[in-house]
Formats: C-alpha cells, structure tokens, sequence
C-alpha cells in the first residue's frame, strides 16, 4: 500500500510576525543615526524630547495599558528619575551617565511605593486618586526641601556633567546618541519583559484579576513588579528630561505634565509597546508643527486627542497594525 | 595618496560631527532690518501675561513707522513658549538656530528664562524681558538684562509699602508653592523680618484653586494686619472675595501677576478692594492720564485686534512690558549704524538715568549691574474708590 502522500512543507517558511518586528527593532534606531548630520539645533532638540517620552511612555503603559490599573503615578516617576540625576549632578558632581541608573532605581523605588495602596485592594478611580496625590505630594517635597532640590527655583544642572564616560553631551547632536540608546534599551528590555511569563501574567491580571489568582498567579507581586518596571523606565526618562533640558523645576512635574504623558498613553495605543512609541513622537511633535499659530495649538491638538479616541480608540498603532500586523503588540509565540 | 583621501574623509567627518558653531555677532541684521525674537507665553495658562510681548511689539512698530532705527526697521518673530520649560527651549531655539535672531525680548515666565539662559550664554545672544527671576541677571550674565523689576524689587516693595502703615506689624503671606511666587515673597518676607515687622504665616494657595476659605480663615484666625498675596490673578481674585465674605478686615498687597483694573473689576465688590487692596506701581503715573496717554494711543494704533484687550482699554501689562522694547531700541539707537551683538551690549551697559517715559525709575545700566530700575509706588482704590498711585501709606503721587 503506497504510503499517503505527505503535505508537501514550504520550502522556505516567513518568519511569524513577532519575530519580523523584532528585526524591526534595531532597523528603526540604525535609521535614525544619520539624523544629526542633517537636522539643526532645534529640530534635533525636538527629536531628543521624543526620545525622552518613549521611555515616559513605555513605563506609563506598563502600568496602565499592560496591567490595566488607573493610576496615575508617572509623573511622580519622571520628577524622581529628574531630580536624582539633578541633586548626584549638582550636590555630588556625580557625571550625567552615573545617574542614570540610580535615577532609575529611585523610579522603581517610587514605583513600590505608589503601588502599595493596589496591594490593599485599592481600584480605579479610588486608586486614580491616591496615585494622583502620590505626585502631587513629591511635588510639594520638591518645594519644601529647598537644600537639597532648589525649592521652588528648582536646580540647574551642570553642563559639564552631561557626559558619557568623560565624553561630553555638548550638543543636540551628541546628546541623541545617548538618548537614543537609552530609548531603545528601555523599549528592548520592556519587550522582553512583556513577551515572558510576567507580560503575560499582566495580561491575565489585566482581563480578570481574580481568575488570574485562581489560576496561581501570585497577583500582588505582580503587581508590585509593573509599578516599579514601570518606575525604573520613566525615572530613566526622568534623566533624559534632566540632560535635555538642564533645569529641574517642580512645575515641569505637575498635572499639566500628567495629562500629556496619558495624551502619549492614549495617542499612540493602551497596551502598545509601538503605541507608546508613536504616542510620544506625536504628541511632542504636533504642538511643534503648529507652532506658527500659537492660538490655534491647544485647539488643534485637543482635537487630535478627541479624534483618535473617537476613531482610533486603541490608538494609532492600531490603525498601522492594519497595515501590517509586525505593528500588532503579540504577548504570546506562534 | 591614500593617507590623503582617509585625511579627507575623517576630516568631512569631523567637520560634520563638530559642534554648531556659535551664532555669528551680527546674526539677525541686514542693511534693512533688525530681526528680533519675542518669547511668550501665547497659549496655555500662563497666556494672560502676553500683553507682557505685545507691549514692546507696538514700541517696535511705532518706531517702524518713524523710519526705524539708522534706516533698519525691526521685524520680530513670536514664538510660544507656554511657560513650559521643556516647549520654551524648543521656541528658543527655533529663534537662535532657524530663524537667526539676533535676541530674544519678552519672556515673561522666570522658569523658562532660566531654562534658556545657558544657551542664550554660550551662543552670546542678548535677552531683554521681564521675567522676575533675580537669578537671571545676579550675578551679571554678559547679555541678560532686567529692565523691569525682578521678584526682589517688586517683594521688597511690597513689603515696604505695607510697613510704611505705621499700624501695621504682623503680615500673613498667601502664596503659590512655585518659583514666580517664592520670587516675590522670599525678599518680602525677608524685608519685614529687617524693618521691624512680623511674619506670622505663609500659606499656600496653588494656582487653579476655586475657594480661599482656609486661607482666610487662618488670616482672620491669626490676626494678621496685611496680607501679601503672591498669587496670579485668578486666586487673587478668589482670595479678595472670601477675606471680604469671612470679614477680613486685614490690607491686601498683591504681587505683579495679576493686572489691577482686571483684578478690582471681576472681584465686583468695592468694599473688597477700596483703600483695601494695593499692588506695587512700576509706572510714573496713572494709567490713563495724560501723562501716559500716548502709551496709550501707540497700543491701540499699532496692535492688532487680537493683541488687544478683549474690552476696554490696554491693561497694566502693555505698559509693564513696553521698556523692553524702548530700551532695546536705545541700545540700537546708541550702537550706531553697524550694530554687533558686542556693541549693542556695550551701549545698553552705558545708559544712565535713561527716562522711558513710563516707568517710575529711570534706568541705569554698567557692566556689573544689569538690574536697570529699582524704585516702586502702589496703586490702589482710594476711600472714594478712586484710583490713586501712592508713594507710601497714605501719600498719594501728585497728579
């Protein structure tokens, strides 16, 4: 009896999606290396803002989008991750790149911390509100404790600190390099951390907490793990924004400064790794296009909002996942 | 030859990978014009005080209609800042590096001043505005200049005008937890410390607040005599209205963030503010008098309607604003037919007891002072609810 004949296997099988974006990763950033040689000062400082958001953005949808929890602790991250690397530059003549870390660490460590009242049970608005407060009482430290933050003049930091290794940032230019690494270090290692055990444990949490703990999941430590990745990423962000812009106030940390991290959350796409990428080039791009009519800026801008969550309601990486689906944020292998 | 082409090569990239050169002494200005950039804030919140840009932008076109300045006239570019530090470095930049202005005037938003004054100082560009931030020209900065009061003249005057009620001892401060308000209110408070007075609280009262009845309250509670208010005008406003609900009788000294005649017209209430609330006075006499009439009539020739107050008249801003813009125009005047950034900054450190014509000091600049005014009136509502400029407690100016 002749043997049934075999499905014939394709020769040579495409990559399943997850695995294309990942070259994705690295194509992107290597495109962006000659940026510098052909943008001015002020188009590559734009450009340097929106590496300082992705992070902003990564560690802001960890917590939001990924774990599902409305808390709105970011920017008691990002003035953490700010004000370390200002008070080790300034107090302790720390150089930029050595703060770097600790800034980050300081960002977990706020993470911890504000995630203490989710370990208690604490959920949406209620919880919105004591995440609120949280960054509103790190601001008023950043006031109150003049010696060490500056108080309410804030800090400068010192140009000569912004280096790497002894190299100096002196430039938009240079500082990119540095940005750049950082973002997509951030963005590398929050995919991995997305695409293991403990992504998808978020995503268990995030569809049905309970479930999820029935199932063995130990929830609260979870929990506690996105809220300090997700403040390891922004104070890292933190430090980017102190570099960048090299004076350290309280009201860059204030809920004007809240409301246009969410704005990179919702723009670009709840849950998207892509989305918080694109969300932070758009939102810090598109009040620079409309710069010339300054009267017509917060109006145009708040429509961009209104019109994506109308249409877009999971944001603009949903509409390129359509495209292609190397865009759609897949926590799971083929 | 192959040493050659590799020179050649890393030379290309050296070049390429250097730092932008610093912006040239003359960037800015044709055998026609003076481009100017002026740094406010045009949206956001803090959009109240872009009068504070448009005052010396009529200065700038009056003297455009006069032929300009050794046959150069001015053309400004605006750029929005927002008050926001990171958007205010990203405008400055616009102007230095993509617009090539030649300085940067306006700016009325301390945070962002400082933000920028490190690359105002490494390029050499000129800045003339009146953010209150002291720390922006002390110690000197080469090309930073304060031709307006800083946070320490206006606090200090504040302060002063208070204590020259012989009544009053015990001050109660109410104030924004950020670095405008601290501007005002530290000198002040530092002030009545040294002249006698007591400071027996400060409170805050963050910007966006809709009710100060806990403020009031420990006023009232506390017994204070005044109250210095370092507050922007809408929680000033709110601030004037609960002391009167909860019967306050205490004297109110506001700091310069809110506009007066703004101020006295939406608290809608004269018992709250006649012979009751006062504001330090930059100007040498009673907006509105002949004496700045044609301040006046220049506003609302040169301005467009949208630069112009909604209703009424121009506001104390136009006029707070408009000596960035004359004494800009001096340094021009005195910097002669073939201006330098080098030049212009050695003609404005050489003016001495220059009159603007609208200022209650006259201005005087050197080499290690870039603070150009000091002396300040108040203003306020007269028993009669006349609006009187005062010299001190008491003492109105002659009209």
């Amino acid at each position: 009896m002749a043997d049934a004949p075999k499905s014939a296997a394709p020769a040579t099988k495409a990559p399943p999606a997850w695995r294309q974006r990942r070259y994705l990763f690295w194509l992107i950033p290597l495109l962006l290396l000659p940026l510098p040689f052909y943008l001015g000062q002020y188009k590559q400082y734009v450009v340097n803002l929106i590496l300082v958001y992705v992070p902003v953005g990564v560690g802001f949808n960890i917590v939001v989008g990924n774990l599902g929890l409305l808390a709105f602790s970011n920017v008691a991250f990002f003035g953490i991750g700010a004000y370390t690397s200002g008070v080790l530059a300034l107090k302790l003549g720390w150089p930029w790149w050595a703060t770097i870390l600790p800034a980050g660490l300081m960002g977990g460590l706020v993470g911890c911390i504000a995630g203490v009242p989710a370990l208690r049970g604490v959920r949406l608005f209620y919880l919105a509100i004591m995440t609120l407060a949280f960054g509103e009482l790190l601001r008023w430290v950043y006031i109150r404790w003049v010696p060490v933050t500056g108080g309410s003049f804030g800090m400068s930091v010192p140009k000569a600190s912004i280096n790497v290794f002894g190299w100096p940032l002196p430039t938009e230019g240079d500082k990119f390099y540095a940005f750049l690494f950082l973002a997509v270090l951030m963005v590398v290692l929050t995919d991995r951390l997305l695409r293991s055990r403990f992504g998808r444990a978020f995503m268990a949490i995030k569809g049905n907490e309970q479930a999820a703990a029935a199932m063995g999941i130990p929830t609260d430590r979870y929990i506690l793990l996105a809220f300090a990745w997700g403040g390891f990423v922004v104070g890292v962000g933190g430090s980017m924004y102190a570099a960048l812009v090299g004076h350290v106030t309280p009201i860059a940390f204030d809920l004007a400064e809240l409301i246009l991290e969410f704005a990179v959350v919702m723009v670009g796409g709840l849950g998207s790794l892509v989305g918080s990428v694109l969300g932070a080039a758009i939102i810090t791009a598109a009040p620079e296009f409309f710069r010339e009519w300054p009267g017509f800026q917060e109006m145009l801008f708040g429509v961009l909002i209104v019109l994506v969550i109308l249409f877009l309601p999971r944001g603009v990486a949903s509409l390129l996942a359509r495209v292609h689906p190397i865009f759609i944020d897949r926590y799971y292998r083929d | 030859m192959q040493l050659s082409k590799t020179f050649y090569a890393l030379a290309a990239v050296a070049a390429l990978a250097s730092p932008a050169l610093a912006a040239d002494n003359m960037q800015g200005i044709t055998a026609t014009t003076i481009k100017i950039g002026n740094l406010g804030p045009f949206s956001g919140d803090a959009a109240v005080f872009n009068p504070l840009n448009f005052g010396p932008e009529a200065y700038l076109r009056y003297i455009n209609d006069k032929g300009g300045i050794h046959g150069r006239k001015f053309e400004t570019v605006f750029a929005d800042s927002a008050c926001n530090e990171a958007k205010g470095i990203a405008a400055a930049k616009k102007l230095i590096y993509e617009d090539k202005v030649f300085m940067i005037m306006g700016n009325p938003c301390s945070g962002v001043a400082m933000a920028i004054k490190p690359m105002l100082e490494q390029e050499g560009i000129p800045w003339m505005g009146p953010a209150a931030n002291p720390k922006l020209t002390r110690p000197t900065s080469p090309a930073m200049f304060h031709t307006t009061y800083t946070g320490i003249e206006s606090g200090e005057a504040m302060a002063g005008f208070a204590l020259s009620n012989p009544a009053i001892k015990k001050i109660a401060i109410v104030e924004h937890s950020n670095d405008w308000a601290h501007g005002y209110c530290n000198p002040a408070s530092d002030f009545i410390k040294k002249n006698g007075g007591e400071v027996l609280t400060r409170i805050a009262m963050e910007r966006g607040s809709t009710d100060g009845t806990t403020q009031a309250l420990q006023v009232k509670t506390l017994g204070a005599q005044a109250v210095l208010g370092c507050l922007y005008q809408p929680e000033l406003i709110i601030l004037l209205r609960d002391l009167q609900k909860f019967g306050v009788a205490a004297t109110v000294v506001g700091a310069l963030g809110a506009d007066f005649d703004q101020t006295v017209q939406q608290v809608n209430s004269p018992a709250a503010v006649r012979d009751k609330f006062f504001q330090p006075y930059q100007f040498k006499a009673k907006i509105g008098t002949p004496a700045l009439k044609e301040f006046e009539d220049m506003f609302v020739k040169y301005l467009k309607k949208d630069e112009l107050p909604k209703a009424g008249p121009p506001t104390n801003f136009y006029y707070f604003g408009v000596p960035v813009g004359i004494v800009t125009v001096e340094g021009f005047r005195r910097a002669g037919p073939s201006p330098s950034r080098e030049k212009w900054i050695a003609a404005i450190e050489s003016i001495k007891d220059f009159d603007t014509g609208v200022l209650a000091d006259t201005v005087t600049f050197s080499k290690d002072k870039h603070v150009g005014v000091s002396r300040m009136y108040a203003v306020g509502l007269d028993k009669d609810g006349k609006q009187t400029v005062y010299t001190a407690w008491g003492k109105p100016l002659p009209e």
